[in-house]
């Protein structure tokens, strides 16, 4: 059984802001963009939002990973994260609304891998979601639904989340070597 | 995206479903089918055999708890083998492999079934 990490942020405290993300957003099909900051060897996707594009955005972080020496083990726990990040994105942020774009940032520092996945919603509970009670959702009690959030958490070292004001949401993921 | 191809091997009272690709929210029509197909044949154990899957999403485990309500009401047991060790450490995460129980092959996830 993975423990949860140790050094979790989200929303509420934050360290970065919008300006810091140096973010290139999408609103309805229109992209705003900020390259404010930009890190070098950063890599930028868009991507439409609909199911099946979280495959690109999570091989694209894998290859990053790999690139940086990541151990294959940490590889695999960033594909599954990214992968249900953009999820995320796509079903919740963007409301399966093909209209939409899905935007990722690949940062690679010396020690680290930032992945930052950008939608149109207004973000999740500032709150580390519990592990579920998969017994209840056997019984039907709770939706079957619901275990990506929890996986992001415990398979990254930092998870963040941040709503900007009519920019969309942002999930930054942290992940150390 | 890949769609994922289900093989369903039928025995006495015991059935191997055999899952090719990905197990995502796609997979749910095949794979609930192949259970049903497997209990209307009587069977009383169903393995999965996920060697042949490299990809498995929080959707896919949901379809997993759909199918661990279904077995529990109709009194047959899940087994598994073939998991990647990142999604044998996933399933235990979720807590599904308390309820999946994994083995080292299909041997061994048959001669569990009693």
């Amino acid at each position: 059984m993975t423990m949860p990490k140790s050094k979790r942020k989200h929303g509420g405290r934050a360290q970065t802001n919008t300006g810091e993300l140096g973010i290139r957003v999408s609103m309805a099909g229109k992209s705003k963009t900020k390259p404010l900051n930009e890190t070098p060897g950063e890599v930028r996707l868009s991507l439409p939002s609909a199911l099946g594009y979280e495959r690109i955005a999570m091989e694209a972080a894998a290859a990053m990973a790999r690139m940086m020496g990541f151990a294959s083990s940490r590889v695999e726990d960033l594909r599954t994260a990214v992968s249900e990040t953009c999820i995320n994105a796509i079903e919740h942020g963007n409301k399966l609304n093909a209209a939409n774009r899905m935007d990722v940032l690949l940062r690679p520092h010396d020690q680290t891998l930032i992945v930052q996945v950008f939608d149109n919603g207004a973000g999740f509970e500032n709150s580390l979601h519990a592990m579920p009670q998969i017994e209840k959702k056997i019984r039907g009690e709770e939706n079957a639904r619901g275990l990506g959030l929890f996986l992001i958490e415990h398979l990254v070292d930092q998870v963040e989340y941040k709503t900007m004001p009519k920019l969309g949401h942002v999930t930054t993921l942290t992940m150390k070597k | 995206v890949e769609e994922i191809q289900v093989n369903l091997r039928l025995e006495e009272k015991l059935a191997v479903v055999d899952l090719a690709g990905d197990v995502t929210s796609l997979a749910e029509k095949k794979l609930l089918a192949a259970y049903e197909k497997a209990v209307a044949q009587k069977a009383r154990c169903v393995v999965l055999n996920f060697s042949g899957v490299s990809y498995v999403n929080s959707a896919g485990m949901s379809i997993l708890i759909t199918l661990l309500t279904r077995s529990q009401n109709q009194g047959v047991t899940l087994r598994a083998f073939g998991l990647s060790p990142h999604f044998q450490k996933i399933f235990e995460m979720v807590g599904l492999l308390k309820y999946i129980p994994h083995f080292a092959n299909e041997t061994e996830a048959r001669a569990s079934c009693g």
